[in-house]
């Protein structure tokens, strides 16, 4: 098998993968579920945090801002390791 | 390779561990401190309650927006409404001396419309019993029933705003404004987060401030409670967070619109009129907390006529979770299981703090959003170097 092949093939599944689960979450309908009671809890959680963490109205949303720029960077991650496993060609 | 390692989710494993931590150290206070809490009434955030003295002995207070029906009371035995009590947790400012306003606006429904000019509910207020209430006013700061050191109302009007006559003639519903502006100073200074409060209600036994067969209780969007909370009672120095909260949540907003759109027939029963209000009070704050705007909204509907992606559901959610706001706090803890305990409601945002547990908070807050940040940095610099080599 050539090389130009096996990368074809292993970024075909790469391709394949990344359509499945961007369908999963763009495409595929769910049941719709009511989303009030979670938000609810979200401000029950949020009354009990403001009384209970010094300044957390502040350092909350800076956590969720850095929890999101480490989501991002493993999605990076991940592209970076399938970049790589479609280039090893040579095992 | 630290990119394998990386993905073996040892980042998240720390990160989960600290978050351990914290719910530990958290859970570790709360327990300290409901064993040392005895009786705490305060309701907090936004959430304001109405006090009924004649049913219970004024151990009960009502959530505000949710109909508070007085059913099954006999002509014969009238039943006495004797307060409110405002009670809102927030930033008030450091200081000791205090002052602000409040507005309390009170409807009593009629379940069963009374004919135009009858009424089946006597109003007290703006009688005999004006002076009455003026003089039975608190407004403070702490927990619910913390006394101050001193305390003046003045400017106190309380006015009956007559009843509303529906296109039968027959009167459904009545409404009081009562109003005034207060200073006081507390025994100590305060600082940081806490409650403050305000109640009215006649001081001595057989007053009310009206009395009802049967009716329904609310307070509309015009209650409000404003705090200016100082170190000094001359003004001279720097009053810190003077703008208070204006305390008309999301609820509240919409009891005016509730009480004017609800259809009532003459055959309509208490239970009816009740689940008719309370249905649409809950469809309305339900549409409010989702929080989407009209695009949103649009989507929204559509995704449900045909299922909604799981994207559509976490925009949703993120919609909802930016337009949330605080809400009440409040989670029973039935103590009577525990040795020597008793029933009793501990409201998670009224418990004393001990001295100390700023400081420690402070720490391990610090720490973890250090450590946080630290681990940011490391990983995009370990990505970079990946992706450079």
């Amino acid at each position: 098998m050539t090389d130009a092949l096996k990368i074809t093939i292993k970024t075909g599944l790469i391709a394949i993968i990344t359509a499945t689960i961007v369908s999963i979450f763009t495409i595929v309908p769910f049941p719709a579920f009511d989303l009030g009671p979670l938000i609810q809890a979200f401000s029950k959680g949020l009354a009990i945090a403001n009384y209970w963490i010094p300044g957390a109205t502040t350092i909350i949303p800076v956590c969720l801002v850095l929890l999101t720029v480490n989501l991002s960077i493993l999605l990076a991650e991940i592209a970076l390791v399938s970049t790589r496993w479609i280039m090893k060609v040579n095992e | 390779m630290r990119i394998k390692k990386c993905l073996k989710l040892n980042y998240l494993s720390v990160f989960f561990s600290r978050l351990l931590l914290l719910v530990a150290l958290f859970c570790c206070a709360i327990l300290s401190n409901v064993i040392k809490t005895n009786d705490v009434y305060a309701r907090t955030t936004t959430s304001f309650g109405i006090r009924d003295w004649t049913s219970d002995a004024g151990s009960t207070w009502h959530t505000l927006g949710l109909p508070d029906n007085v059913t099954n009371i006999g002509h014969d035995t009238p039943h006495y409404f004797r307060g409110v009590r405002l009670v809102n947790y927030g930033d008030w400012g450091d200081g000791d001396y205090y002052s602000g306003h409040v507005t309390i606006n009170v409807t009593a429904y009629h379940p069963y419309p009374a004919p135009a000019g009858v009424g089946n509910i006597v109003n007290r207020v703006g009688s005999e019993y004006s002076s009455a209430l003026s003089s039975n006013t608190l407004c403070s700061l702490g927990a619910y029933g913390t006394q101050p050191k001193s305390y003046s109302v003045s400017n106190f009007s309380a006015t009956y705003l007559g009843g509303s006559i529906d296109s039968t003639g027959t009167l459904y519903y009545t409404g009081w404004l009562v109003e005034w502006d207060f200073s006081g100073q507390m025994s100590s200074s305060y600082s940081g987060s806490y409650d403050a409060y305000c109640r009215i209600y006649p001081g001595s036994a057989n007053s009310e401030w009206f009395s009802a067969d049967t009716a329904a209780i609310y307070l509309d969007n015009r209650t409000s409670m404003t705090f200016n909370v100082s170190e000094s009672s001359t003004g001279s120095q720097i009053d810190q967070v003077l703008e208070a909260q204006q305390n008309t949540n999301s609820i509240l907003q919409q009891i005016d619109n509730s009480i004017n759109n609800i259809n009532i027939s003459g055959g309509a029963s208490a239970d009816d009129i009740a689940d008719a209000i309370s249905d649409k009070e809950q469809s309305e704050m339900q549409s409010a907390q989702t929080g989407a705007d009209t695009s949103a909204n649009s989507s929204g509907s559509q995704a449900d006529s045909q299922g909604r992606t799981l994207l559509n559901g976490f925009t949703q959610f993120v919609d909802g979770v930016q337009q949330a706001r605080p809400a009440t706090c409040e989670i029973d803890f039935d103590l009577s299981r525990y040795p020597g305990g008793t029933n009793t409601v501990v409201d998670l945002c009224s418990l004393s703090k001990p001295e100390y547990y700023n400081y420690i908070a402070s720490i391990v807050v610090a720490i973890f959003v250090v450590r946080l940040s630290v681990t940011t940095v490391t990983k995009m610099l370990a990505l970079y170097k990946e992706y450079s080599e």
